[in-house]
């Protein structure tokens, strides 16, 4: 090999180099036609005032985003453009994918900043955020009071928020011991003050897709005690995840609404869609919406 | 230990190459030695989170006679990071082997360039006493180094970009190597003379 080939060789080699260094029954309306007009190429800008009319306490709901962080950063979006905006964003669980992890806790963080920065955030844990002390501990130390708590409760306006934890180290998939024993005293004392009341878990009581003996159905006696305890409290709205759908239905007066698509793989059901759930209070009632991540609504309801 | 999920591959890729060493009885230079890299990760939280750092192990390589070459290199990369409260370490074990060629000219230097594959189990741990992500991955790397040809050692340096695709749940190891490494060259077979002494007349 010439000279010249061998410095021209060496010359690669040291731009290489410091390239390197630098760098029961489905309520669901079926054919809802889009009443919102959608922005693929943006955030939507999704305007309800008209619609709700004087409201008061406004919440998003969303669930299940796990590592789908291109859909979770779009219904962030969507949730930071709807008006009226929301006072607090609810998510039911599966905030990542491995839990205990560092450094999806840390994405995570990063991810939800749009949510975080402008809404008070209320999550309750996943079996993908805890599956164990370490990894119950680890969610502990991500969010302040009451989060850390892993169950707790919120007010807004005439809402009672409870958040339930269906992960607790030990007890997974049931409301139990002295989770159960706490709730109970919250409807008790607390709930009769309210005009409505709401329950958040991950685990659903009723599951309907991928998730059937998975879920607190699992322990059917304290399934049956929980849904029972929720019926005499008359518990307005329940909002559960883990399936990767969106559902709503009526049990024994209770509405269970099942809100998993806000990012992670979809279950391969007519109702798995990538959506929030945005729920006003106002004069008339509850008024309830399901937007698609492309601002189409899906469903709406009253509950009075 | 997770780290057995990764022993058959490594002794797979070792019986490989050993094979085909085996085979090449007139290669003329085998070397081995240490080797220590600046891992650089292209992946923003990775590298948001645990950083770049450095990756040392061991590396060998087989040179024929025409300039073609076998690499194998066993590399480790591990980082610490505190966060919310938590101690957390990334460990990658990674295993390249590639296919090499030298251009020919200088007998004091040996310019290379190489491609091949690599394989890692890259696994995160919560030191409270939990493996938070275990998996491994595979991917691509190709490489062009210098290795400077000294009487009883081969000091070399060398650049290498691995793209090793992840899923959005594991830990993602794409980025550049660049580093340097030290080559002990062993002389196992000799060339055979061109022709016996005694038959010349």
């Amino acid at each position: 090999m010439s000279r010249k080939l061998m410095a021209v060789w060496v010359g690669v080699v040291l731009i290489l180099f410091s390239a390197g260094c630098g760098s029961s029954e489905s309520l669901i309306p079926e054919g809802e036609t889009a009443q919102v007009p959608g922005n693929q190429s943006g955030p939507v800008k999704i305007n309800l005032m008209r619609n709700l009319g004087h409201s008061q306490a406004i919440l998003a709901v969303l669930g299940d985003s796990r590592s789908g962080e291109s859909t979770f950063e779009d219904i962030e979006e969507d949730i930071v453009w709807i008006r009226p905006s929301p006072d607090l964003v609810a998510h039911t669980g599966d905030l990542i994918n491995n839990p205990g992890s560092g450094i999806e806790w840390y994405n995570f963080h990063k991810t939800a900043k749009t949510l975080t920065d402008n809404f008070a955030f209320y999550p309750v844990p996943g079996n993908h955020d805890v599956d164990d002390e370490v990894s119950q501990e680890t969610y502990q130390h991500q969010f302040p009071a009451p989060v850390s708590s892993l169950y707790y409760e919120v007010v807004d306006g005439d809402l009672l928020l409870i958040f339930l934890d269906t992960e607790l180290a030990g007890q997974s998939a049931q409301i139990t011991g002295d989770q159960f024993a706490w709730l109970e005293r919250e409807l008790q004392q607390k709930g009769a003050n309210f005009r409505y009341r709401m329950a958040f878990l991950h685990r659903p009581l009723f599951p309907t897709a991928n998730h059937q003996e998975d879920s607190l159905d699992e322990y059917p006696q304290a399934r049956d005690r929980l849904h029972r305890l929720f019926v005499k409290y008359q518990v307005t709205l329940v909002f559960v995840g883990h399936e990767h759908i969106y559902d709503r239905r009526k049990i024994d007066g209770i509405t269970y609404i099942t809100t998993g698509g806000a990012g992670a793989p979809l279950d391969n059901d007519p109702r798995g869609f990538y959506h929030f759930v945005y729920v006003a209070e106002t004069d008339l009632g509850l008024k309830g919406y399901c937007f698609t991540v492309d601002g189409i609504k899906k469903d709406q309801f009253v509950i009075k | 230990m997770k780290l057995r999920k990764l022993i058959p591959i490594f002794l797979a890729g070792l019986v490989i190459s050993t094979l085909i060493f085996s085979a090449q009885a007139q290669a003329w230079e085998i070397e081995l030695g240490p080797n220590l890299y600046y891992f650089d990760p292209e992946d923003d939280v990775f590298r948001e989170f645990y950083g770049a750092g450095l990756s040392y192990g061991l590396d060998s390589r087989l040179w024929f006679e025409n300039g073609f070459g076998l690499g194998s290199e066993a590399l480790y990369f591990t980082r610490n990071r505190y966060y919310a409260g938590d101690d957390f370490r990334v460990q990658a074990y990674s295993w390249q082997g590639a296919f090499n060629y030298s251009l020919k000219g200088n007998p004091r230097l040996r310019p290379y360039f190489g491609v091949g594959l690599a394989v890692n189990y890259v696994l995160e741990q919560n030191l409270s006493g939990k493996d938070t992500v275990a998996n491994t991955t595979f991917g691509y790397l190709a490489g062009a180094g210098l290795e400077f040809k000294l009487k009883y050692i081969q000091p070399y340096v060398q650049i290498t970009y691995r793209d090793i695709p992840a899923e959005e749940q594991e830990l993602d190891l794409t980025g550049w190597m660049t580093g340097a490494g030290i080559q002990i060259p062993i002389p196992l077979k000799k060339k055979p003379p061109a022709s016996a002494p005694g038959l010349e007349h």
